[in-house]
């Protein structure tokens, strides 16, 4: 979340945030995936649709992607850094509830990827999201959107791609 | 100030809550007493079938910061979805995966303060192999 519109470099954009809500990475290094109830994911997907659904679930605000990315480290004062210095932040608790919606096809792809070990079928698609937030001091609900990527596919990889 | 010291001194541990819920009780309670870094298995979503990340990924903030094993999506491949990468999280998957890039603006509740947000958000729904070197199903969230 941020008092700017995202759209300018990692750096502006990391200067500009109040809050970054995720579910950290697990010890595993998994990449901020969480298990969900089988029914908060639907999907039509010769329909191109899908939908996920998730009420109250228990988040990290680690306030930015630095500080997410340092595990609280921030980054330093340093000349010979391409990022400006961001002071270190611990996160804090919150709790999040979505509902993302990806419908309509904007392109569909077969993908076979030698080199990341992936193929699958794939559509670009236009996608929506309603979603809140609520902490100590602090609840937010969003509004308007514009989907600039949104993608939906079916797809082997790693020990399943043949 | 203190806590920030804290932090900053804590290395990167792998024993985490979740081994010790569904592995061998004997380190049951080692390093416990001290503060660390809260993974995502750390807290009450834990479930007993580990994942193995995706191979690649990146370090936006490299030197510094930790490798993200994560493909975000490019908007310049919106109409040219051939071109993206793996666009899962977990590896030894098999199954339906979304992925989303959107902005927008929200309100906070009880001032007239409007806030921008980019949501990248996802989810995962099939089979994978597990660390255990076993097959299972899971529907996961990317948040």
């Amino acid at each position: 979340m941020y008092d700017t519109d995202p759209v300018g470099s990692l750096s502006f954009n990391v200067m500009h945030q109040l809050h970054d809500y995720n579910v950290h990475i697990d010890s595993n290094d998994v990449f901020w995936m969480v298990p969900v109830e089988h029914d908060a994911v639907e999907v039509e997907f010769d329909e191109a649709r899908a939908r996920l659904r998730v009420d109250n679930l228990r988040v990290f605000d680690d306030h930015d992607l630095a500080n997410s990315l340092t595990l609280g480290l921030g980054l330093p004062d340093d000349p010979r850094s391409p990022f400006p210095a961001i002071e270190p932040k611990a996160p804090v608790r919150a709790t999040v509830s979505f509902d993302v919606e990806w419908s309509g096809i904007v392109d569909r792809a077969e993908i076979r990827n030698d080199t990341q070990q992936f193929r699958g079928t794939f559509y670009s698609t236009g996608a929506t999201i309603k979603w809140s937030v609520e902490q100590l001091g602090f609840r937010f609900e969003s509004d308007t959107q514009q989907n600039l990527i949104s993608v939906l596919g079916r797809e082997q990889n790693g020990g399943f791609f043949t | 100030m203190k806590e920030d010291f804290a932090w900053r001194k804590i290395g990167r541990r792998r024993l985490s809550r979740r081994n010790l819920i569904c592995g061998a009780g004997a380190i049951a309670g080692a390093g416990l007493l001290r503060p660390r870094p809260v993974f995502a298995d750390d807290n009450e979503h834990s479930a007993c079938a580990l994942a193995n990340p995706i191979p690649g990924g990146g370090a936006p903030f490299k030197p510094f910061g930790v490798v993200v094993h994560h493909n975000p999506l490019n908007a310049a491949n919106q109409l040219a979805v051939a071109k993206i990468n793996d666009p899962s999280q977990i590896t030894d998957f098999d199954g339906f995966v979304g992925l989303t890039n959107i902005h927008g603006r929200g309100t906070v509740t009880g001032e007239s303060t409007i806030l921008s947000f980019r949501a990248d958000m996802g989810f995962s729904q099939g089979h994978f192999i597990g660390v255990d070197g076993r097959r299972h199903e899971g529907t996961f969230a990317f948040v």
